[in-house]
């Protein structure tokens, strides 16, 4: 996979989002909480980028601000060759046609009081002048197009089971044919049966439409199996990004390692004796001189407190941000769930 | 394989089932002719999606079912003893020091106003009224420190808010630790935590189990998770009980389709295929399931005979059971 | 068009709910208000007696079951002999007009104030509409009315009026309360992804489902309105005679409490009866119109 710089579709350029928080009983002392802190990637028309990290990596506020949902405090973002927080209200609508999210909470990111054509006709209406009948014409596409049918049209979201509830998610996002959508945990609230529906869904809809996905989620398992990509977030930095089963065989920072070797295994014939990760993701408040995993990392040295590793391209298509990456990749049996 | 099993069986549960009321007069069975038993020193884990019941059935066996359930039939067996006859306050007795449960959110389980050391203070005090005030608080921060919670005597002087998703479930776990049970149960003690975490949590479990040999139910919808904990493996549809066996019988041998369109579901890190096989269409209506066997409607397998048979568990070899009428062992399977 | 599709269609679930979740209490409620408001509207064509017509002679006539009392005034009569149950009926006009109107007035006011104050928590809009709430909630209604009434002149209108004026802020610090929570929501947030307009997100999302609980606390509204409309009759500054409101009608029975317990009793009753009625009503509607509404009774692992 040679990276094209004429396919990319979405450049994410050294994006930072700092959210203020007041101390109690100390009005004076600003703090600011450092969700997303100096992340650059892009994305290339057609493919899917993973984007893996647990609770508090920052990674859904990546989302949010690729969505604008949020304003960045630094960076930019950068869309079809247009920077998206540098636009006027025009353009700015034609970026929001282009790109769309599907939510983690099928229960929470459907309307209630909206039936199921309504909510995934509702891009169209925003967007496009189109007849009644268009629209009726159009809304049956799109459901059977996610596995829906013609009497699901009139029903409302409580009427929906969970994988349904996401399959009208799928079809509001796909209904003006977007270059782009963003994934964000979108299969972790459902059961396996039905997760594997969803993720075949999308691969589906990939092949048919080439649209590019950003995956996020924190379950390595279902990212593994739908991304081309993987970027690795730790403390609201990328600390690895690379091919996916370049990720997987050879990863290179020391919290990738700790992730994979956190996965349980697919057979209990391969459990086994895991050199598990200490403690706890830093707080995102306090400043960080050095490198984020800094305190929980094996390879940590002196230099690793006060130098902060930059996220360099090591190998053709793999950057990490380590100074002493992890060594001898080939010990299979210490690389999570890959044993023979 | 389990261990002696001549001996009476820590926990043995036979035939439950479990109802709850619905509207007009009618009552929706949740829990269906559930038997197994738990062996001390064994951890057993229950699988199933949203809806088979495996929740309820824990509830059942803790007596902590939510208004509009009962146990309408079957026994529960603890020690030798039926517990379904215990009077309520004997029941309440049973809860803590001999039996107890870890939730999946430990932040709801937790009461926010207390710090952390009264909390488990207080299950100590109820378990060992006589102790002093200093021996209690002592066992507290011992038990903290059981659970693998550094800086110990810092965190029981915190409220649960200031403490990270992985410390609370810790704590919760030190709480249902303090009366000493022998049977834990953990319904879903990960889902809600990180990969990493819920790494730690898995192994602090099996520790206690191995170290106190603490029977332990453990119930999850992530096999993968029942792979790395179980010993032996109960899979759960619709309310009942579709196979049981040892975790490695189960997962080289799987003899139930529903059992195996799970696995076939479930991305692995070590899987290379491209399209994963999803079971299609939905777990069935509790209120209204189809006659015969619950799964033919998303069984790739099924036949004629399944619309109206209801197939019964039955014993395919020792310690392994499946309730179809068409074992993978039996050679009839044909993918239509 | 399509709007009036989807509304029958609201309008055909909202009927089957009624069936399918009635509760006694919600019965109760439901069936009290319908015959209040009916008889209230065709009151000129049920009353056995002209209301305003007064017979020294029949004074003080008590009910009919007890000592004295005569079949034709089934509730008996008042201190200037008008037929009792016939000014009650009469007087649910009055206590039924200024409640509806005065909430709808207030409802107006404090959903659009609500509306914008949410939707733009935090702004300077938000900081503003809020400190006017404050103040207005920092005093107590009655005693706002009490002023208002003596600076203008008595009456229906004025009384509506002060009523509807006074009371707005309670629901703009509700309505503000829920926008606030929806906002949140992810269906909110999903929208905006969409590019969809503040106008749109509004109308289409924010609105329908603050509505509910609107209603309701709107609901008891008119329960509450009834309730400072009757006091304020009760003390002379309400509606003024000749009209009848069940505030002056308690007002007339004050001195004759002891010994013609009825005239006072009665009005008091179709008060109580009343506001009882409108808040059952309002607990009920909370029920129907939740549209995740469980059924109850049969959840299982979620």
């Amino acid at each position: 996979m040679k990276s094209d710089p004429k396919n990319v579709l979405l450049k994410v350029a050294g994006l930072k989002k700092h959210f203020p928080v007041q101390k109690k009983g100390n009005k004076k002392e600003q703090q600011v909480v450092k969700a997303v802190d100096g992340v650059s990637f892009h994305v290339r028309a057609g493919e899917t980028l993973g984007i893996v990290g647990e609770s508090g990596s920052g990674k859904s506020t990546v989302a949010k601000l690729i969505m604008q949902l949020l304003q960045p405090t630094e960076g930019e973002v950068v869309f079809q060759d247009k920077d998206i927080f540098n636009q006027t209200k025009k353009q700015r609508k034609q970026t929001q046609k282009r790109i769309q999210m599907v939510f983690q909470d099928p229960y929470a990111s459907l309307n209630p009081r909206m039936t199921a054509k309504q909510i995934v006709t509702e891009p169209l209406r925003i967007h496009e002048k189109m007849s009644k009948e268009d629209l009726d014409k159009r809304a049956l596409e799109l459901l059977e197009e996610v596995g829906l049918g013609k009497h699901h049209l009139n029903r409302y979201p409580h009427q929906f089971s969970g994988g349904q509830r996401q399959r009208l998610s799928i079809a509001r996002a796909i209904a003006l044919k977007p270059n782009l959508i963003v994934c964000d945990e979108a299969v972790s609230a459902l059961d396996v049966s039905i997760q594997a529906q969803i993720l075949n869904l999308l691969k589906q809809l990939q092949k048919n439409y080439g649209i590019a996905f950003i995956f996020i989620a924190h379950g390595l398992p279902a990212v593994k199996h739908i991304s081309d990509r993987i970027a690795i977030m730790y403390a609201g930095q990328i600390v690895e990004i690379a091919d996916r089963d370049v990720l997987f065989t050879n990863p290179k920072h020391p919290y990738t390692k700790a992730l994979l070797d956190a996965v349980p295994p697919s057979n209990p014939r391969h459990r086994k004796e895991k050199t598990l990760v200490k403690g706890e993701p830093p707080s995102l408040m306090s400043p960080t001189r050095g490198c984020p995993f800094v305190s929980r990392c094996p390879n940590a040295t002196e230099g690793c407190h006060t130098n902060a590793p930059e996220l360099l391209e090591h190998e053709v298509n793999h950057h990490y941000a380590c100074h002493h990456p992890v060594q001898a990749p080939n010990n299979l049996e210490n690389i999570g769930g890959r044993n023979s | 394989m389990t261990n002696n099993e001549q001996h009476t069986p820590l926990l043995s549960v036979d035939h439950l089932v479990t109802e709850f009321s619905a509207k007009g007069n009618k009552s929706i069975t949740v829990v269906d002719d559930v038997s197994f038993t738990v062996n001390p020193g064994e951890i057993v884990a229950i699988v199933g999606e949203s809806g088979s019941g495996k929740s309820i059935t824990s509830q059942s066996i803790m007596g902590l079912l939510k208004s509009g359930g009962s146990i309408t039939n079957g026994s529960i067996h603890y020690q030798g003893s039926n517990i379904l006859t215990l009077s309520k306050k004997e029941r309440r007795q049973l809860r803590g020091k001999e039996m107890s449960m870890i939730f999946q959110e430990p932040m709801s389980s937790l009461n926010p106003m207390l710090r952390i050391k009264s909390q488990i203070a207080e299950a100590l005090r109820i378990n060992q009224p006589s102790k002093s005030k200093r021996e209690t608080m002592d066992n507290a921060i011992d038990l903290l420190k059981q659970v693998e919670i550094p800086d110990a005597e810092a965190v029981a002087n915190r409220f649960p808010h200031q403490l990270s998703g992985g410390m609370r479930q810790r704590v919760m776990i030190a709480i249902a630790l303090a009366g000493d049970p022998k049977l834990l149960i953990a319904d879903e003690p990960t889902t809600a935590l990180d990969v990493t975490t819920q790494a730690q949590i898995l192994a602090l479990i099996k520790d206690l189990n191995k170290r106190n040999g603490t029977g332990v139910i453990f119930i999850t919808h992530d096999l993968s998770v029942v792979a790395d904990i179980a010993d032996r493996v109960l899979v759960m549809y619709a309310g009942k009980i579709v196979e049981s066996a040892t975790v490695y019988d189960l997962f080289e041998h799987p003899q139930h389709p529903y059992t195996i369109g799970l696995m076939k579901a479930m991305p692995t890190l070590d899987s290379q295929v491209e399209e994963l096989e999803p079971i299609s269409g939905n777990a069935p209506n509790l209120a209204n399931k189809p006659e015969g066997c619950a799964f033919y409607p998303r069984c790739p397998f099924a036949t004629e005979a399944c619309l109206t048979a209801v197939p019964e568990l039955r014993t395919l070899e020792k310690g392994h059971d499946v309730r179809c009428i068409h074992p993978v062992k039996e050679g009839v399977l044909h993918e239509k | 068009m399509k709007h009036k599709i989807s509304f029958s269609k609201q309008l055909k679930n909202i009927g089957s709910r009624i069936l399918e979740l009635s509760t006694p209490l919600g019965m109760i409620g439901l069936i009290t208000v319908s015959i209040i408001v009916i008889l209230a509207i065709i009151a000129p064509w049920v009353v056995p007696h002209d209301p305003f017509s007064m017979d020294a002679t029949k004074r003080l006539t008590p009910p009919f079951w007890m000592d004295g009392g005569s079949s034709t005034y089934i509730l008996g009569t008042d201190h200037v002999g008008r037929d009792l149950l016939s000014r009650l009926i009469y007087g649910s006009r009055v206590s039924l007009l200024v409640g509806l109107l005065s909430v709808l007035i207030a409802g107006i006011i404090g959903l659009f104030l609500g509306l914008l104050s949410g939707y733009f928590g935090g702004s300077w809009i938000d900081q503003s509409i809020m400190r006017v709430v404050d103040a207005m909630l920092a005093i107590p209604t009655l005693l706002l009315v009490l002023v208002a009434i003596v600076v203008f002149e008595p009456g229906l209108v004025t009384l509506i009026l002060v009523i509807g004026l006074t009371s707005w802020a309670q629901y703009t610090r509700l309505v503000r309360g829920e926008v606030l929570s929806v906002k949140e929501r992810e269906f909110v947030q999903s929208a905006k992804t969409l590019g969809a307009s503040n106008t749109h997100i509004i109308s289409k999302h924010i609105l329908p489902n603050v509505l509910s609980s609107f209603i309701v606390v709107a609901t008891i509204g008119i329960a509450t309105a009834i309730m400072t409309e009757s006091s304020l009759s009760f003390l002379g500054l309400g509606v003024q005679p000749p009209d009848i409101t069940w505030g002056s009608m308690l007002n007339d029975g004050r001195n004759y409490i002891a010994t013609s317990w009825w005239i006072a009793t009665f009005p008091g009753l179709a008060i109580t009866v009343t506001v009882l009625a409108i808040t059952f009503l309002g607990d009920w509607l909370r029920d129907i119109l939740d549209p995740k509404l469980k059924k109850g009774g049969d959840d299982d692992d979620e």
